[in-house]
């Protein structure tokens, strides 16, 4: 427990650097969101800039905000039209975490998959097989196989593609969902038909971003496996008369799961702030997408760092349960240190 | 080195394996990439058969969701306020104007008012409203709503204005404006300080669209005496849609309204769907996913006009696409400079390389396509001899060299700014100078081009107001070439044709004031503070079972018409 709140208590100034950084960078940017507002009234210009503090110095508008979100959890109003960017961000956030989840399921059941065939029959065809998915999904780029899985599903199999979270027509039966990630909730309500439309939306994106963890895991587990394979623990429980299956899958994978573990952390942290390329092919209404759209594009600073500051969190509570998840998986670190 | 090689010899093998393994990926990668494009030459775009509408249903069919998908989402959806086109084809379905464009036309018919008259000064108008309107919050469409549509945009004040409200289009457009008052509950009395010819096609513009004051004051008002309602999340008006939900960056549902004054739409709900990427939007739209769609890249455009199960349709564009030279800076200073630019650039190959052929060479600032265009300019012809000797005549025998600003985005009417940037390079290389390319963002490009720091920019601007004043007034006179805030991006300064176009803005009579553009368009044609260099079409594509629906020419979309196909 102790060691779960060190690492807790560590990540609160690693947040504050992250924030401090984004600052910096979105205010760096040539040109501001006042500007784009008021193009032709300069004096309705200082006017807004002198409410919202803009004039202040760095470290002094830095401090405001880091306050407002210690105190408030308030991440600050837009620049483009004054709303608190907090909800539209956590909405965000949701469908991004939906998407990388579904990518990440897909990817690590795939590529757990392959990665033992590959590791249990060596040099074999099944293995170059695996071999050429791993280093496909490492080298396509997303935004071209999007685009070819769009093709395929449009032109042969005449798939209904559609790029919105769930049918137009399904409005009132989403209407009343507390969280915006609608493909679990509808499961949890029963909702069948909006679990559908979801799936059913969510099916060409999350395979096409699911190329990037599947390559990982591939790789990872052919590697690690044929590693534990050789080591003396396999030969003895094999020549003790332990069935093949047995052995890989219970003691060989169970070993060979810690760097696939910690891979799988860090690849759903990178998913969660990366699928920017996928957000855009697909058009989902995602953080990445908002953060380079609403706030890149429109220099709108609490968009651009409450988004990155919440990509970060999301990536230290992720490597966090993945640190927590090592106690599980191998009784030998659940001695204290 | 013994440990090295030890540890490279057995790796070798291994890379080499892994090399050949990815050698049939990166092949098949090469050939589906390629491979379409290298076999067969794309089928080209019979413009012959281009209609600016889809067809009527005699009986158009009741009911139905009508999903049309647009590059990016709505930013808000108060339609004073409103300065993007995604916003404002939501919000031109969810208002009225007290005039309006005839449908898909650029002729002004009476909307919410019935009828007007003006004074014999021209300063005074009356307008009669129609009567028994109501808003969709069943607040009463009166005089009184009309008067505070337009105040809240005019005065600073004004309890229905917030510190984010810049209301442009009332600041760029609305000067002459004086006041606003209330006759009588269905008379409106406008009254301006000086004659403005273009106020009537002003009116139609959607920041002039009447809201609710009744949804303003719904929520009270806050410490500084404003109220708290927030418009733009959630708008209110009379038009033939309602405003139902927004899910940001996904898309915004209307629901057509039933007791509509002019008659309710035919569909059920509008959804303005965001699909950023122009060819997964074409996939979707081939799919069904979306109904309808703006914007598909000029390279598919033929794809569309041959897939039988969608209808490509255009018109006329009312937009310029212009390198802007800043005549206050050497070396653009010299007339000759300028002149000499324009006959290096050779517009005929930015149009085959940069837009598909498609879009019309542009001889003029003010576009073939709007009234007031001088007819009797002649473009110049790509002369490079001639160019070079306007240059040594200025001073620059031996060449100079100079800088090109061009956004990194596409716009309209400049479908490929990468392409178009470097054919004015290859072109202005020929002649002697020596141009170095600026990619730039578009808010820095705008930042950039507006305070002025530019040389050479690559500009465009679509219409507004269907009226000549909006693109000469605002893109060449002295009026608009005030540093930070300049529209004139040439920074031109000439009297003459200052005084010209102010002349014509308190000119009624059309044809006295189409003179007085033609002078302007003359003079301006001599000076070159700008290259007009191209007016690019407007393209949607629609699925075919798709009826009523009508590109309207002066900008905004508008759905009510619009059908299904029995």
């Amino acid at each position: 427990m102790s060691y779960a709140l060190r690492r807790i208590l560590v990540t609160l100034p690693l947040l504050l650097a992250v924030s401090l950084l984004v600052f910096a960078l979105a205010d760096s940017l040539p040109g501001d969101a006042a500007d784009w507002r008021f193009a032709k009234q300069p004096e309705a210009k200082e006017a807004w800039r002198k409410a919202r503090g803009l004039d202040d110095p760095f470290l002094v508008r830095w401090g405001r905000y880091v306050t407002g979100f210690a105190t408030r959890l308030d991440l600050d109003r837009s620049y483009q039209d004054d709303e608190p960017v907090g909800p539209e961000l956590f909405q965000k956030l949701q469908a991004t975490f939906e998407l990388a989840l579904c990518a990440m399921v897909l990817g690590v059941l795939v590529g757990l998959m392959v990665g033992i065939l590959s590791a249990v029959f060596p040099r074999t065809p099944l293995d170059y097989a695996g071999n050429v998915l791993a280093l496909g999904g490492i080298s396509v780029p997303i935004f071209w196989l999007g685009m070819v899985l769009i093709v395929i599903a449009v032109k042969v199999l005449g798939f209904p593609f559609s790029t919105n979270r769930y049918d137009p027509v399904l409005q009132e039966r989403v209407a009343d969902f507390r969280t915006h990630l609608y493909l679990l909730e509808s499961l949890v309500r029963l909702r069948l038909d909006v679990f559908a439309s979801c799936a059913k939306n969510l099916l060409l994106p999350s395979l096409a971003l699911s190329t990037i963890p599947m390559a990982v895991v591939t790789r990872m587990t052919r590697s690690a496996m044929l590693e534990e394979m050789g080591k003396d623990y396999a030969t003895t429980a094999r020549a003790k008369g332990l069935p093949a299956r047995r052995v890989i899958l219970r003691h060989v994978l169970r070993n060979a799961l810690i760097p696939i573990v910690t891979i799988t952390g860090l690849q759903f942290g990178q998913l969660m702030g990366g699928a920017v390329l996928t957000e855009t092919v697909f058009s989902w209404p995602g953080l990445g997408r908002y953060i380079v759209a609403s706030g890149v594009e429109a220099r709108d600073t609490p968009v651009i760092a409450g988004g990155i500051l919440l990509v970060a969190t999301t990536f230290i509570v992720v490597n966090l349960l993945v640190d927590l998840l090592y106690v599980v998986i191998d009784p030998r670190t659940r001695r204290a240190p | 080195m013994k440990t090295k090689s030890r540890f490279l010899l057995p790796v070798l093998p291994a890379l080499c394996h892994r090399m050949t393994q990815g050698l049939p990926l990166l092949l098949l990668c090469l050939c589906l990439g390629c491979g379409a494009d290298a076999k067969k030459k794309p089928p080209a775009l019979d413009v012959t058969k281009l209609l600016p509408q889809a067809p009527d249903d005699a009986e158009p069919k009741p009911g139905g969701i009508f999903v049309w998908g647009r590059s990016a989402d709505a930013t808000l959806l108060d339609p004073a306020d409103v300065t993007d086109g995604e916003s404002v084809m939501v919000v031109t379905n969810l208002f009225d104007t007290l005039v309006a464009f005839k449908r898909g036309s650029t002729e002004i018919e009476p909307s919410l008012a019935r009828e007007w008259t003006t004074s014999d000064d021209k300063l005074t108008w009356t307008f009669t409203l129609l009567e028994g309107i109501k808003f969709h919050d069943g607040s009463p469409l009166d005089a009184n709503a009309v008067v505070f549509s337009f105040e809240r945009q005019r005065d600073p004040a004004h309890p229905a204005r917030r510190a984010t409200n810049a209301f442009s289009y009332y600041q760029n457009n609305f000067k002459a404006l004086e006041k606003v008052e209330a006759v009588d509950e269905k008379t409106v009395r406008f009254t301006l300080n000086q004659p403005y010819a273009p106020f009537l096609a002003a009116l139609a513009l959607f920041n002039c669209a009447i809201v609710s004051p009744t949804a303003f004051a719904s929520e009270g008002k806050d410490a500084d005496g404003r109220y708290k309602y927030n418009f733009a999340q959630k708008p209110v008006g009379s038009g033939p849609f309602v405003f139902e939900s927004w899910e940001k960056d996904a898309h915004i549902t209307l629901r057509a309204n039933k007791d509509y004054w002019g008659g309710a739409p035919h569909i059920e709900k509008l959804v303005f769907k965001a699909v950023t990427d122009a060819q997964t939007r074409l996939k979707e739209l081939e799919a069904g996913g979306i109904h309808g769609m703006e914007n598909p890249e000029l390279r598919d455009l033929a794809l569309i006009q041959k897939n039988p199960d969608l209808r490509l349709v255009g018109g006329p564009g009312i937009n310029v696409c212009y390198l802007a030279m800043h005549t206050g800076k050497k070396p653009f200073d010299d007339v000759r400079v300028r002149q000499a630019v324009a006959f290096a650039i050779d517009k005929k190959r930015i149009i085959a390389t940069a837009y598909d052929n498609l879009a019309k060479p542009a001889v003029s600032m003010c576009p073939e396509t709007m009234a007031g265009f001088s007819k009797t300019l002649l473009d110049r012809t790509r002369d490079p001899k001639r160019a070079k000797r306007l240059l040594a005549e200025a001073g620059y025998a031996d060449g100079l060299k100079t800088t090109l600003s061009y956004p990194v985005a596409q716009r309209t009417y400049l479908p490929n700014p990468g392409t178009t940037a470097i054919q004015i390079q290859q072109d202005l290389r020929e002649v002697g100078i020596e141009v170095e390319l600026k990619r730039c963002e578009w808010s820095a490009l705008v930042k950039e081009t507006q305070t002025g720091n530019h040389d050479m920019c690559l500009m465009g601007w679509m219409a507004d107001i269907f009226d000549p004043d909006n693109f000469l007034y605002v893109l060449l006179d002295k009026d608009n070439a005030v540093e930070g805030v300049a529209n004139n991006l040439s920074f031109y300064k000439g009297e003459r044709v200052h005084e010209l176009l102010l002349a014509a803005q308190r000119t009624y009579d059309w044809h006295r004031r189409e003179s007085l553009y033609h002078e302007a368009q003359e003079i301006l044609h001599e000076e070159v503070p700008t290259v007009p260099l191209a007016t690019v079409p407007d393209f949607r594509a629609l699925r075919k079972d798709v009826r009523g629906y009508s590109i309207y020419p002066a900008g905004g979309e508008f759905f009510r018409h619009v059908s299904f196909a029995r």
